[in-house]
């Protein structure tokens, strides 16, 4: 086969995909190379060879439905760690501040607060009971 | 709905939109990488994580070009990852197509047999020039939708295809290979 021809077949692949338009020198050059046409025929046959390969897919829902399962649990966990991290970090705020009055001699007001934190934590629960209700509304 | 529509409601967080989406987008990303992975386990598994990462990724998606071009565009890279991470392709060959030739015994294992070759056929080519064949032979992309897909010039669409047949054609014949 000559090189000529292998030039041609790739112009042939991108004319049989629709890439490129039939022009009249390729007209032309298959009326007269037995090579090149026999070529664009193999090239129709595999493509209704390959067409076996194109069958109906019938849809898994629960595919896609896992999927967002997958998302949802994923985004929870990072929640969580956002939630952990808040967590830590005040905690060592309010550790660290407990520790530099301490330090600086005000332990015994610090003792003092702790007693009144003790008392009047119970109140706080009004509150909480209040805005929960208000939240779900009723 | 048109896709628009179900797009700007995926959009702004309605997850019944973009399920339908994904549901009519199925087939073509499980077709897609059945034919490129060419086991059904391992189609499930990439399938669902390309879903999952459509999920997350929605509000990034700018509709420049069609949802499904989106999706194969995140299987194709997934693909690409999970073969480089693993060094290998999973190319099992196992059952693609359901065989329904009924009574016929003769007709169903010439139908085997053509479809055993065909498959050893696809898997002969290398996954990257496998691709760009998929792309075009099966959905019709255009040399710069496809080279937008898989993040390579037109020029190497166009050679990755064109390998690819001549590749299928000499294994097909039963010729060696020109690698």
């Amino acid at each position: 086969m000559s090189k000529c021809c292998e030039e041609y077949e790739d112009i042939l692949i991108d004319i049989y995909y629709g890439e490129t338009e039939m022009s009249t020198e390729i007209k032309n050059h298959l009326e007269n190379c037995s090579n090149c046409r026999e070529f664009l025929n193999e090239m129709e046959g595999l493509g209704d060879q390959l067409a076996i390969f194109d069958t109906d897919i019938p849809i898994d829902c629960s595919l896609v439905e896992s999927a967002f399962t997958s998302v949802d649990q994923k985004e929870e966990k990072k929640r969580n760690i956002i939630d952990l991290l808040i967590f830590m970090s005040t905690a060592i705020g309010i550790f660290f501040v407990i520790f530099v009055l301490a330090y600086k001699g005000y332990g015994k007001y610090l003792l003092y607060g702790q007693i009144s934190v003790f008392f009047l934590a119970p109140f706080s629960l009004i509150a909480f009971l209040k805005g929960r209700r208000l939240k779900e509304g009723m | 709905m048109l896709e628009a529509e179900l797009l700007g409601l995926a959009k702004s967080g309605d997850k019944s939109a973009l399920k339908n989406l994904l549901e009519a987008n199925y087939n073509v990303v499980y077709g897609y990488l059945l034919k490129l992975t060419m086991n059904e386990d391992f189609t499930r598994d990439l399938t669902q994580e390309t879903m999952t990462r459509a999920i997350v990724n929605i509000k990034k998606f700018k509709g420049e070009s069609k949802f499904s071009t989106w999706l194969i565009s995140i299987a194709s890279n997934l693909f690409k990852d999970v073969v480089k991470k693993k060094g290998q392709n999973h190319e099992d060959i196992d059952e693609i197509v359901n065989l329904d030739a009924g009574k016929d015994v003769e007709k169903a294992v010439l139908t085997r047999e053509r479809l055993m070759s065909l498959k050893k056929a696809l898997a002969s080519i290398p996954t990257e020039m496998r691709q760009a064949f998929i792309l075009k032979h099966y959905y019709n992309y255009s040399y710069e939708e496809i080279a937008g897909i898989l993040h390579c010039p037109i020029g190497t669409v166009r050679s990755r295809i064109h390998y690819s047949i001549k590749k299928l054609k000499s294994v097909l014949d039963g010729g060696i290979s020109n690698e």
